[in-house]
C-alpha cells in the first residue's frame, strides 16, 4: 500500500467508487480507495439498482439526472457492461394530491431538464399491457401517471465494476481487505490513517462508509446521523404472463411505482422483483455494526410486506399465478430527511462525507461528481444545501435519529406536501414559551430540530393542517395573521435564529473580509452582509450587529446553525485577534412588528424609540419590563415598522408576558412562520436556502446595494468582478401571478417566454394576503427582468400569466420601516 | 397413502457464517434461515404424489426450535397438508432426529417418508438411514428418479460411478437428491393459505424420544485461508511453474 496519497476514499461501494472515479475525472490521480472486505460488500450489491429520476428536490434531482446521463455513456468508456435498462418509469396516480405532486415535480423537471411526460389511463394501458387499471370498487382507479422514458434499472454490481475501471484507468489505486483501525489528523491538517495493512497518509479524507457511516464517524470524532433501516423486496419466480408477453414480442416493461400503494415493482428475468416501502421497518446498527454481518441479509418479513403485496397483486393479476423466490431484507442507509450527506463534515478539516445514501445507485454518480467538484475545485457547482451534512445540528442523536430514519422510511411513497410536518422526534428543540404559544393554538412545524408555529389557530378551529399543494384549512387563519401585523401588532417566536457573538481586536477587519457588504463600523448600526463563494455565490447570509467596540452580534437563519458556524470557524484568523461564540442557545428572540409596535414597547422601556434616538437599521441595549441586556434591533423580516427583541434566554417569560400584557390594549397577537413568509414575499425579501444560494452571486439576486465592491477584498470579489464585467446572467425579480384560482406559486416553478422557452425559475411564492395578490420571486434572464415584462408560469401543470413587478409589491417605498412616532 | 416430508431450518445457502471465537460451533444468531435446500426437493416429491393422487395426505414434519415453524409453514405453502414439529432448543443430531421420526411415524402411519439426503448446516447424510433402521423399513437414498407402482417405487440413485436404478418395497424412506425435481416457489395465495393449515407442536417427552445429544464436540475451526495467488504470463510459464511445485512436493 502506498504511504501517501492526495485523498483517501473510505468505503468500496457504489458511492465511494464513484467518488474515486470523478476526482480521477478532476485530474487527481494520486488517490486510493480502502474497503474493509470487498467492493459492493455492503449495501450495492444487494440493491435493486432502480434509477429513478423523480425527485422533488431541485438538487438532488441535478444529482440523479447526472448519474443516468453519466451510466448510459460508462460502457463505451470503460469497456465494461454495466446492464442498463432503459425500460423508463411510470408512476402511477390513483388521486389528485398525488396527481399535484407530480404536477409540481414537473416544475422541477422542467427546470432542470429532465425529459417526462403526464399520460393518460389509455396511455398507461399501452406501456404496460399487464396492468389492471382499478374499477373504483375493489382497486383504486389510476387518473394518469408520471412517465419517465429515460431511466430503468441496472446491475450495482457491475456500475461499481465500470467505475473502478474508470478510476483505476485515471490512475487511481484499490485496496480490498483493508480496514481502518484508527484516524488522526496532524498539525499540517493531512490525515493518518491507519489500516490492518499499514499506514496511509493523506490531505484530504472521503467516507462513503454506507452501514458503518456512524461508527467511521465517531472514529473521526463526529456525529453522523446515518443509520440503516431494513428494505425488503421480494424476487418472483418465473411469470407465465410475462413470459408470454416477452415471448409475443412485448417490450420491456418500465419499473411501475404505485405510489399510492407504496411499492416499486419492475422485470427480472421473466419474473418479478416487487420493492414495499412498509410500516414498521426496524432501524438497524445504530449502535455499529455486528461483526457477524458480512455480505448478508436479514430474514425476510412477508407479514409486513403483505398489504403492498395484496395491492401489488390487485393491479397487477399476473403475480397472483407467480411463486415467490426468495425476499431479500438488506439494511439501506437512511438520515432523518431522506437525502444524503454530501460535502464537508461540521468542525473538521479535510474530512468529507458521501453517506447516508438510500438511493445509493442513482445518487452515487451525480454525488461523486459533485464532490469530487467541492474537494478540488473548494466548492460544489450546484446548490448543494439539500444534501450538505451541515444541514443537522447537534441534535441529531441516536435515538432522534433512528425515529426519523424509520419515519422517513415510511414514507417514501407517500406525498410530499410542501407544507408537510412530520411528526415522529418531535417536540426536541423549544423555545421557552413553547408551552405558552401551544396554549395559544399553535400549528407546530419543525425545522432544524426546533419546533416552530406555523399557524396559529383560534378558539373553535382544529390545531391541525390539511396538507395540499394548493390553499387549504389554514389559508384564512394565515391571512387573519397577516393582517394582524399589517394593521396592529404582532409577535413572532424566531427563538431558533443562529446567534454568533464576534469579538476582539480583528474581529471588524476579519468580518469585513467574509462579506461583501460593509460591517458595521459605528456602535449601533446593523447591516445585512453576504458571506461569498469564490465563485462569488451566496454562501450566508448575515444580520451583523455591533453592540460595542470590538464586539459584534451576527444572526442568521436558523437552519444554518452549522453552515455558518463551519464557515466562520474554519476561517478564523490564526492570530488569536477574534473569538467566535455560538450563542444561539444562550439567546431568545421575539420578533415585535405592526403599525402599534412602538406603543407596547414603550410601555416596557425608558429607552426613546422615536426615529432621532432610535432610527431604522439601528439597534440597542435596552431593558424590556425588568429584564436587562436585551438586544433590540429595528429590523424584521416581514416589512413593518418594528423591533427584533434579542434577549438572555431567562427573560424568555417575562418579556412574553411583558408584551402581551402592554399590547392587549393595542390589539397584540402571535403571528406564525406562514404568515411571515406571506408577508416577506410581498417585500421581495428573499430568503437565505431558496433564493440565496450558492447559484446565485448578490448581483443576480438583485442585491447590489448589499455589495461594496469598493471596499477592500473580501471572498468573491473577484468573481463577482469578473461577473460584472462579463454581464450578469440573471436577475431577480417580482412577479405577479394572474388568474390564480387555488393553487399559487410555491418555488420550484418555470417560466416561459412567448415562445414557450424556459427563461426563469421561481425560487419562491406565495399568495400575499394583504396586497391580495399572488406574487412569485424569481431569477429570469437579464432581458426578461424589465417592470411589465410579461411572462408565463407553471403551476401545478397550468400556465399563469405572470407579470414582472417592481419590489416590495406592499409599501415599495418602506414608509412602514420608517414610520415615526407621533409628535 | 399418507406421506411425510422431513425437514430442517438452516442457516440460508447464500450467508457465509463465521466460527465462535471460542471454537464451540458456529455463529448462527441473527442470521438468515430457511429450509434446507435438499428438504425443499423432498417436500417438492411429496407434494407432486399427492397432485399425481397417488398419495392421499402430505405431512411436513420437523424436529427443532420453535423458529422451524416458519420452515413448516414454507412447506406448507407448497402444498403440504399439515405439519408437525417437535419442537427442540437443544442440538439436533441424526440419531435423535431418526427417534423423534420414528415415533411420529408410528403415530401418524405413513408409508412413505421423504428426506433430503443431507442437510447442508452439518452435512451429516445419516437421518434418513438412521430412520429406515430403526423403522426396520426399506431405504433408497441419494433419490433423483421416481416411480411409484403397485407397492413399490422405482427409484434411480445417484451413485460415484453413474446412476443407479432399484426397486423398493413399501413402506419405505426415501433420501432425495439434487436432480429429483425442481421445488416450485408459492406464491402469495399459497403462503397465506398455508398460515391457515394445522400445525401441531409436540415435544420429545410427549412422544417418549430422548433427544440429548450422544456426540461431543471437541473443536470447530475455520477452513485454511485461501493464500493469495500468482499471476503468470504464458501457458510456458505455468507449465514450469507447476513442475517446480511437484517437485518441491
Amino acid at each position: 500500500m502506498k504511504s501517501h496519497a492526495r485523498v483517501v476514499v473510505i468505503g468500496g461501494g457504489v458511492v465511494g467508487v464513484s467518488t474515486l472515479y470523478h476526482l480521477t475525472k478532476k485530474g487527481w490521480s494520486d488517490v486510493v480507495l480502502l474497503e474493509r472486505t470487498e467492493l459492493t460488500a455492503g449495501s450495492t450489491w444487494h440493491a435493486a439498482g432502480l434509477l429513478p429520476l423523480f425527485n422533488m428536490s431541485y438538487t438532488v434531482g441535478q444529482i440523479h439526472k447526472y448519474s443516468v446521463d453519466l451510466y448510459k455513456r460508462l460502457p463505451e468508456e470503460t469497456g465494461q457492461e454495466v446492464s442498463f435498462h432503459v425500460t423508463g418509469n411510470l408512476r402511477l396516480a390513483t388521486n389528485r394530491d398525488r396527481m399535484d405532486e407530480y404536477l409540481k415535480y414537473c416544475g422541477t423537471a422542467n427546470t432542470i431538464g429532465v425529459p417526462f411526460e403526464v399520460i393518460s389511463p389509455s396511455q398507461i394501458k399501452e406501456l404496460w399491457p399487464l396492468i389492471d387499471l382499478g374499477d373504483g370498487v375493489n382497486t383504486d382507479k389510476v387518473i394518469g401517471a408520471l412517465y419517465h422514458p429515460d431511466d430503468g434499472h441496472i446491475a450495482p454490481v457491475d456500475l461499481t465494476m465500470a467505475l473502478r475501471k474508470g478510476a483505476r484507468m485515471g490512475g487511481a489505486e484499490i485496496y480490498e481487505q483493508t480496514e481502518v483501525t484508527g484516524v488522526q489528523q496532524l498539525p499540517s491538517g493531512e490525515w493518518k490513517i491507519t489500516t490492518n495493512k499499514g499506514e496511509i497518509t493523506c490531505e484530504h479524507v472521503v467516507c462513503a462508509t454506507g452501514n458503518y457511516a456512524r461508527q467511521m464517524g465517531r472514529m473521526f470524532g463526529i456525529n453522523v446521523p446515518a443509520i440503516p433501516v431494513e428494505h425488503q423486496y421480494i424476487v418472483y419466480d418465473e411469470s407465465p404472463e410475462l413470459k408470454a408477453y416477452r415471448e409475443a414480442g412485448g417490450n420491456e416493461l418500465a419499473v411501475l411505482r404505485e405510489s399510492d400503494a407504496q411499492y416499486y415493482l419492475r422485470e427480472e428475468r421473466n419474473g418479478w422483483i416487487l420493492g414495499p416501502y412498509e410500516k414498521g421497518a426496524p432501524a438497524r446498527f445504530a449502535d455499529g455494526v455486528p461483526g457477524w454481518f458480512g455480505k448478508s441479509l436479514f430474514e425476510g418479513d412477508l407479514d409486513r410486506l403483505l398489504p403492498h403485496v395484496e395491492a401489488a397483486m390487485k393491479r397487477v393479476p399476473a403475480l397472483e399465478t407467480c411463486g415467490i423466490k426468495t425476499i431479500v431484507n438488506g439494511p439501506i442507509s437512511y438520515t432523518p430527511d431522506g437525502n444524503p450527506l454530501i460535502g464537508p463534515a461540521f468542525g473538521k478539516r479535510n474530512l468529507w462525507l458521501n453517506e447516508g445514501h438510500s438511493f445509493g445507485v442513482t445518487a452515487a454518480g451525480g454525488s461523486g461528481w459533485q464532490l469530487a467538484e467541492w474537494i478540488v475545485e473548494g466548492e460544489p457547482g450546484i446548490d448543494m444545501l439539500a444534501v450538505d451534512p451541515r444541514r443537522y445540528g447537534a441534535y441529531t442523536s441516536k435515538r432522534y435519529t433512528v425515529a426519523k430514519n424509520e419515519e422517513t422510511y415510511r414514507n417514501v411513497f407517500t406525498v410530499h406536501f410542501p407544507d408537510e410536518e412530520r411528526e415522529d422526534g418531535r417536540p426536541l428543540k423549544t423555545s421557552p414559551v413553547y408551552d405558552k404559544l401551544d396554549r395559544m393554538g399553535a400549528v407546530w412545524g419543525q425545522r432544524y430540530g426546533w419546533e416552530r408555529a406555523n399557524w396559529y389557530a383560534p378558539e373553535g378551529v382544529e390545531r391541525h393542517d390539511k396538507w395540499s399543494f394548493r390553499r387549504t384549512n389554514y389559508f384564512e387563519h394565515v391571512g387573519n395573521e397577516c393582517r394582524l401585523m399589517r394593521d396592529k401588532v404582532g409577535i413572532i417566536d424566531l427563538t431558533a435564529f443562529t446567534k454568533h457573538e464576534v469579538c476582539g481586536a480583528g474581529a471588524e477587519a476579519w468580518l469585513d473580509s467574509l462579506v461583501a457588504n460593509k460591517v458595521p463600523s459605528k456602535i449601533g448600526r446593523i447591516a445585512l452582509c453576504h458571506a461569498l463563494t469564490k465563485r462569488g455565490g451566496i454562501h450566508a447570509e448575515f444580520t451583523i450587529t455591533k453592540i460595542a467596540d470590538n464586539h459584534y452580534y451576527v444572526v442568521s437563519a436558523g437552519a444554518a446553525e452549522r453552515i455558518d458556524s463551519d464557515f466562520l470557524q474554519k476561517n478564523l484568523p490564526a492570530d488569536g485577534s477574534v473569538t467566535l461564540r455560538n450563542i444561539t442557545g444562550s439567546r431568545g428572540c421575539f420578533v415585535l412588528a405592526g403599525p402599534n409596535s412602538r406603543d407596547v414597547l414603550k410601555k416596557l422601556t425608558d429607552s426613546p424609540l422615536d426615529n432621532k434616538s432610535f432610527p431604522w437599521l439601528t439597534s440597542q441595549v435596552i431593558e424590556v419590563g425588568m429584564a436587562t441586556d436585551v438586544y433590540a434591533l429595528r429590523v424584521n423580516f416581514v416589512g413593518e415598522l418594528g423591533w427584533e427583541l434579542h434577549f438572555p434566554i431567562e427573560y424568555a417569560h417575562h418579556i412574553f408576558d411583558q408584551l402581551f400584557a402592554a399590547g392587549r390594549e393595542f390589539g397584540i397577537g402571535m403571528v406564525g412562520i406562514r404568515a411571515m413568509e406571506s408577508l416577506r414575499v410581498e417585500k421581495s425579501y428573499r430568503m437565505w436556502g431558496t433564493d440565496l444560494t450558492r447559484d446565485n452571486t448578490p448581483f443576480e439576486a438583485s442585491l447590489d446595494r448589499f455589495v461594496r465592491m469598493d471596499k477592500g477584498d473580501f471572498i468573491g470579489r473577484a468573481a463577482l468582478e469578473q461577473q460584472l464585467a462579463a454581464g450578469v446572467p440573471n436577475r431577480f425579480v417580482t412577479l405577479e401571478v394572474q388568474g390564480v384560482v387555488d393553487a399559487d406559486p410555491l418555488g420550484n416553478e418555470p417560466l416561459f417566454n412567448a415562445k414557450g422557452a424556459v427563461v426563469g425559475r421561481a425560487t419562491a411564492g406565495y399568495y400575499g394576503h394583504v396586497t391580495g395578490k399572488s406574487i412569485a420571486l424569481a431569477y429570469v434572464k437579464p432581458e426578461y427582468a424589465e417592470v411589465g415584462t410579461q411572462l408565463e408560469i407553471q403551476i401545478l401543470g397550468e400556465r399563469k400569466r405572470a407579470v414582472v413587478v417592481p419590489e416590495s409589491p406592499y409599501d415599495p417605498e418602506n414608509r412602514k420601516l420608517r414610520a415615526d412616532a407621533a409628535a | 397413502m399418507k406421506i411425510f416430508a422431513a425437514v430442517k431450518r438452516v442457516v440460508d445457502f447464500n450467508v457465509s457464517v463465521r466460527v465462535k471465537a471460542d471454537g464451540t460451533g458456529v455463529d448462527t444468531a441473527n442470521l438468515k434461515m430457511s429450509m434446507n435446500p435438499f428438504d425443499e426437493i423432498a417436500v417438492e416429491a411429496a407434494v407432486k404424489l399427492k397432485e399425481d393422487g397417488k398419495a392421499s395426505e402430505v405431512i411436513a414434519v420437523s424436529v427443532g426450535p420453535d423458529k422451524a415453524q416458519d420452515t413448516l409453514r414454507t412447506a406448507l405453502a407448497m402444498g403440504a397438508d399439515r405439519a408437525i414439529l417437535v419442537q427442540t432448543d437443544g442440538e439436533t443430531e441424526p440419531l435423535a432426529v431418526a427417534k423423534a421420526l420414528k415415533a411420529l411415524v408410528d403415530r401418524e402411519g405413513p408409508e412413505l417418508v421423504f428426506v433430503g439426503k443431507q442437510a447442508i448446516d452439518d452435512d451429516c447424510n445419516q437421518t434418513g438411514q438412521m430412520l429406515a433402521s430403526l423403522l426396520d423399513w426399506a431405504q433408497g437414498t441419494f433419490v433423483s428418479g421416481l416411480e411409484l407402482d403397485g407397492g413399490g417405487a422405482a427409484i434411480t440413485r445417484e451413485v460415484d460411478g453413474g446412476l443407479e436404478r432399484a426397486k423398493v418395497r413399501l413402506p419405505a424412506v426415501l433420501t432425495v437428491d439434487l436432480r429429483l425435481n425442481q421445488p416450485r416457489y408459492p406464491g402469495l395465495p399459497a403462503i397465506m393459505k398455508a398460515k391457515k393449515k394445522p400445525l401441531d407442536v409436540v415435544t420429545a417427552d410427549s412422544l417418549g424420544v430422548d433427544l440429548s445429544p450422544r456426540l461431543a464436540t471437541l473443536k470447530v475451526v475455520e477452513p485454511p485461508k485461501r493464500h493469495a495467488g500468482v499471476k503468470l504470463s504464458s501457458a510456458a510459464e505455468l507449465a514450469a511453474k507447476l513442475k517446480d511445485l511437484v517437485e518441491a512436493a
